[in-house]
């Protein structure tokens, strides 16, 4: 590898801040690059000036002190320091039970939904919505497999053969769990989403206060 | 000869700087005290430069200070990071602060404000050591520097005060590369700033064209 020495490279060299693979590099360069000297004697010089001039004092009788009120409050310790509750180990793992809990639930109830039309028990006293449902059942039932067939699959179009055929899905449950699926599917993104939310402020939060 | 100052980190022994920290973390506040002192002409500079008001950065110090004595007992580093802690400390409250004050500008003005120009060129010819004598340097490098954009303003204050280029990422938030970077462009800028000469090339580019012929 042979890359072109940049003057980050050099500002680095001055530091001893490259790695040894570079500084070879760099060294090498030096030996028969008169121009790449230069820039490096030009930001020697600038960096010389520069530590030959003191960091800014604080105004005459200013200095830097704690409040009396405050020296006559020590900070508590470690363990009994205060910490959000969010930003604390233990409030964080609850959380996070909490929102799996959630999300198991959301999507057991999701998953459960297209198991209430399957059960022929509440036919009779269902909703109008419900007994329309049941009543396209009920057809697709009465009618066989090519009327089933034509209400929801045209792709399958093909008559079965004989009185071996599978019986043909219901194309009302089929959708409900495929809703279902993606309700559940919708639920669990968006409690992954919150906990990476809260983790990423939480990160924040430590890194500002630590 | 270059003659390298020693770093202002490292003006107090690393022995000391522990057991002064260990006893402030059991609430001795004359031991956070010395702690301070210790770093306090950093800290101001850190403040000075993140900041464009001197009342902003004295203010932004003192919140520092209060909160940097309120989580010292939660502070897990030891003494070679404790430098770092308070001028990451120092930089959010001053940032804070201007952010409150509604005085957050761009680089540019906050430039242009700081200083109009550097008050005199310093001859390239001379070394160091000669324009110090003879007390050239200060003012021009405050006035130079004061030109220079935020981000690379306060990376080079670290730099000043002795930090290595991980204790000043670790300050910054920022990468090692980044702050690699910084320091290579202020140092451009400021030899262009203080010398009057044109600013120099990137060396990759013209290597690279010089390749091509």
């Amino acid at each position: 590898m042979n890359e072109p020495i940049t003057l980050e490279d050099l500002s680095a060299y001055l530091d001893d801040a490259l790695n040894d693979e570079r500084r070879a590099a760099v060294t090498a360069a030096l030996a028969t690059d008169g121009a790449l000297r230069a820039a490096l004697e030009a930001l020697a010089w600038t960096d010389a000036v520069v530590r030959a001039t003191p960091l800014p004092e604080l105004p005459p009788g200013r200095s830097l002190g704690l409040p009396d009120s405050a020296r006559n409050a020590p900070p508590r310790p470690a363990a009994n320091a205060q910490t959000a509750w969010w930003a604390s180990s233990s409030g964080l793992a609850a959380l996070a039970a909490a929102l799996a809990a959630a999300a198991g639930l959301a999507a057991a109830m999701a998953a459960g939904a297209p198991m209430v039309p399957a059960d022929p028990a509440p036919t009779t006293a269902a909703s109008p919505t419900t007994s329309a449902h049941s009543a396209r059942e009920q057809t697709a039932e009465a009618l066989g497999s090519t009327s089933t067939i034509a209400l929801g699959t045209p792709g399958a179009a093909t008559p079965a053969r004989g009185g071996d055929r599978a019986p043909a899905p219901v194309p009302g449950i089929d959708r409900g769990g495929a809703s279902a699926w993606l309700r559940a599917v919708a639920a669990a993104a968006a409690t992954l989403l919150a906990a990476l939310a809260l983790l990423v402020a939480r990160t924040a939060w430590l890194r500002r206060n630590r | 000869m270059l003659d390298w100052r020693p770093p202002l980190t490292l003006m107090a022994g690393a022995v000391e700087l522990q057991s002064w920290l260990d006893r402030a973390r059991s609430g001795d506040a004359a031991a956070f005290e010395r702690i301070i002192a210790h770093f306090e002409r950093m800290l101001y500079a850190v403040a000075r430069h993140t900041t464009s008001c001197e009342n902003d950065a004295l203010d932004g110090c003192q919140d520092a200070v209060l909160r940097a004595w309120q989580g010292i007992a939660r502070f897990d580093g030891d003494a070679a990071v404790v430098g770092p802690w308070l001028a990451r400390i120092v930089r959010n409250c001053c940032i804070d602060r201007t952010r409150r004050a509604q005085r957050v500008q761009s680089h540019a003005q906050r430039g242009l404000a700081a200083a109009d120009g550097v008050a005199h060129l310093l001859d390239p010819n001379r070394s160091p050591e000669e324009l110090a004598a003879a007390g050239e340097v200060a003012a021009a490098v405050e006035q130079a520097i004061a030109r220079l954009p935020a981000d690379q303003r306060v990376t080079l204050t670290l730099m000043r005060a002795g930090f290595a280029y991980a204790e000043i990422a670790e300050t910054l938030g920022i990468a090692e590369g980044t702050v690699k970077s910084r320091i290579a462009r202020a140092r451009v800028a400021l030899r262009a700033l203080l010398t009057g000469e044109p600013t120099m090339e990137p060396l990759s580019g013209r290597q690279r064209s010089r390749s091509n012929k």
